[in-house]
């Protein structure tokens, strides 16, 4: 949230940007927020600040180098209409900016996916769902997954990766909702029955829109073109259409299952330049003296 | 000294129970969003 790496940047006006970053995240009233390590880059003290205006910072590995306390809490429990969610946060022990802020002698970053078993027996029995909000990466992301039971969503970040739709490891469905703030991502859970694992209720639509993309590659491979050979054309058609055959399949094994329990649906929705500013941050940015980006 | 322990006893049974389940048919929307990266004005989509 709060770093701005360009070497000609004023650091008067990135500490600027970084209030008013926070104040509207105040304004927005989130559940919880994971601490990211660029979140790190204005300083301990900063974040600290920050999340003492009553943001919600969570972090299960970020502690004190001096006593090994946690620096934020390691999770939180919002419940929402009966339900019990439980977030937990994680960061790469690998920080960007080792060095900003003095941060290398303040803080030390714990083995992920010890920090998230650790929390979890901790919130054992307390929550109904487990979602963990994650600075990781993705490759990361699948290892805690598959390395720790009971976390129902990773809701993941730092690469910025546009996923329309989930990624499954076991039980655990990882996710990311692009990146510098351009699109949200929306989890919409239904829960029919008692807590459990989840399906995916757009699987469905995500096979059918593949296989169009195949029908589309197979079209185009039909056609002769002159640099590429007859050879070449036939295998690529006979893969494609393999593939669309077990597609064809998993959509009606998927089709056949129980519309029933719990499941989800994600979807990624664009935070266009016409969607209308709100004018209180807006008229921040302006007593900021800031113009642009 | 009966009477009490009867007490505790209920008092152990009714501690003991696991809370009520969360109710079933129930939507709940979360929204998420990563990595503003320091940026004040919308990036283009």
């Amino acid at each position: 949230m709060f770093f701005d790496g360009r070497p000609k940047e004023d650091p008067k006006k990135v500490l600027a940007k970084a209030e008013i970053i926070a104040r509207a995240y105040r304004k927005m009233d989130p559940a919880a927020m994971n601490v990211g390590d660029l979140d790190l880059y204005q300083g301990l003290d900063f974040l600290k600040k920050i999340a003492a205006g009553n943001l919600p910072l969570i972090s299960s590995n970020l502690l004190h180098r001096k006593d090994q306390t946690p620096v934020f809490p390691p999770y939180l429990i919002r419940e929402v209409a009966g339900v019990r969610i439980a977030f937990l946060g994680l960061l790469a022990p690998h920080l960007a900016f080792p060095g900003a802020s003095g941060l290398e002698e303040k803080i030390l970053v714990k083995n992920p996916v010890e920090a998230a078993r650790e929390t979890l027996s901790k919130i054992s029995g307390q929550a109904d769902l487990v979602i963990l909000l994650s600075d990781l990466g993705m490759n990361q992301d699948a290892a805690v997954a598959q390395a720790v039971d009971g976390i129902d969503f990773i809701l993941g970040g730092h690469e910025g990766r546009y996923l329309g739709r989930p990624i499954q490891q076991g039980k655990t469905y990882l996710f990311q909702s692009s990146g510098k703030g351009m699109y949200v991502g929306k989890l919409k859970l239904t829960m029919d029955g008692p807590p459990g694992p989840f399906l995916d209720a757009g699987k469905a639509d995500h096979i059918m829109k593949e296989i169009q993309g195949i029908d589309r590659q197979i079209r185009y491979y039909q056609q002769p073109k002159p640099a590429q050979s007859p050879e070449h054309a036939n295998r690529t058609l006979q893969h494609l259409n393999n593939r669309k055959a077990r597609l064809q399949q998993e959509l009606k094994q998927v089709k056949e299952s129980p519309s029933k329990g719990n499941r989800f649906l994600w979807s990624l929705h664009a935070l266009e330049v016409s969607i209308p500013e709100d004018p209180e941050v807006r008229k921040w940015i302006e007593e900021a003296g800031i113009q642009r980006d | 000294m009966g009477r009490f322990v009867i007490f505790l006893f209920l008092m152990g049974i009714v501690f003991a129970l696991p809370p009520a389940p969360p109710a079933v048919g129930v939507e709940i929307n979360l929204l998420h969003s990563n990595n503003v990266t320091g940026y004040l004005f919308p990036c283009p989509t």
